[in-house]
């Protein structure tokens, strides 16, 4: 007796064969498996995500970065600034727009960033200080001494906007 | 109102249902170029004037100034300088726990403010150990005490 396969004695229904339009297979009248998704609730967040996003780049933004190892202090009377020379104090290093100096080379450095800065138009009166909320003024201090010394008579603290 | 169509009596759909998911991708897209170019730290810097050698603050020695002297333990020294004024015009500010109290500074400036309703121009005079966030609050706090030149003094 040739042995016959269990599958031959056997009918395989396809949900997706059924719902064909072309050649449906299977029972005809076969009770429909697929699941509508109700997309107006994804749509409802979607919207109110991307007007959140758009308020949240309305406001303006200063142009200069802050390294990761400073946390800076917050105040609320600060402003959005640009385009200007930037003085960083990073673990007992300074940096003038991003170049490590010593301190004895302080003043004739920021003395060439103010000659640049007229150069290209600027009023090269502002200078940035960015530096961690922890340390202490005498750390600062060079700096404000050096920049006075050279021009600069304006000094802008970086910090951390809140909210009024 | 009745449409045939093909000679066949039947109505004409005249609703239609509207596909959502090419929204779904636009916003999608507009999220995803909004996430990639989102500031969530707001940076910003307070302005202040040199002060003690500065032109401009020079002139400051001869108008009326307020001089806040910030202490190593906390505490701020508040004078009013060259005003004619019987009433006193040096006050001090103690600190709490080696931390100045800005809310007392900030009630005591609002006193100053209506003493001297004038007076606009504010020096800060820190200490060596003093606390570079100590430093910008007082900065803030004076400034929202609506003095608007504010300048701070080298040691």
């Amino acid at each position: 007796m040739a042995q016959v396969s269990f599958l031959k004695n056997r009918v395989l229904y396809s949900p997706l064969a059924s719902q064909s339009m072309l050649r449906p297979t299977g029972k005809r009248g076969q009770r429909n498996v697929t699941a509508t998704l109700m997309l107006t609730s994804l749509v409802d967040a979607f919207s109110i995500l991307v007007i959140f996003l758009m308020m949240n780049s309305a406001t303006e933004q200063s142009d200069f970065q802050v390294d990761k190892a400073i946390t800076l202090p917050k105040a609320e009377q600060s402003v959005a600034t640009y385009k200007t020379a930037v003085v960083k104090f990073v673990k007992n290093q300074m940096y003038v727009n991003d170049k490590a100096i010593g301190r004895d080379q302080l003043a004739g450095v920021l003395s060439k960033v103010r000659e640049e800065m007229k150069a290209a138009g600027q009023t090269g009166d502002s200078l940035v200080i960015i530096a961690d909320k922890e340390i202490e003024f005498s750390s600062l201090n060079p700096i404000i001494v050096a920049g006075s010394r050279v021009g600069f008579n304006e000094f802008k603290f970086a910090v951390e906007r809140i909210s009024k | 109102m009745m449409v045939s169509s093909n000679g066949k009596s039947g109505r004409r759909r005249m609703n239609f249902d509207l596909n959502l998911v090419p929204f779904i991708d636009v916003l999608s897209t507009c999220i995803c170029f909004l996430l990639l170019t989102a500031v969530f730290m707001q940076l910003g810097t307070v302005n202040v004037r040199q002060a003690m050698g500065d032109g401009a603050a020079s002139s400051a020695k001869e108008q009326p100034t307020m001089w806040l002297r910030l202490a190593s333990d906390g505490g701020i020294h508040v004078s009013v300088k060259n005003v004619k004024s019987s009433r006193a015009s040096e006050f001090l500010v103690r600190g709490n726990r080696q931390t100045p109290d800005f809310d007392r500074l900030d009630r005591s400036l609002k006193v100053v403010k209506q003493t001297y309703p004038t007076l606009a121009t504010a020096l800060i005079l820190p200490a060596a150990e003093s606390r570079y966030a100590d430093l910008i609050q007082l900065m803030d706090t004076v400034k929202r005490g609506q003095f608007a030149q504010v300048g701070i003094a080298p040691l």
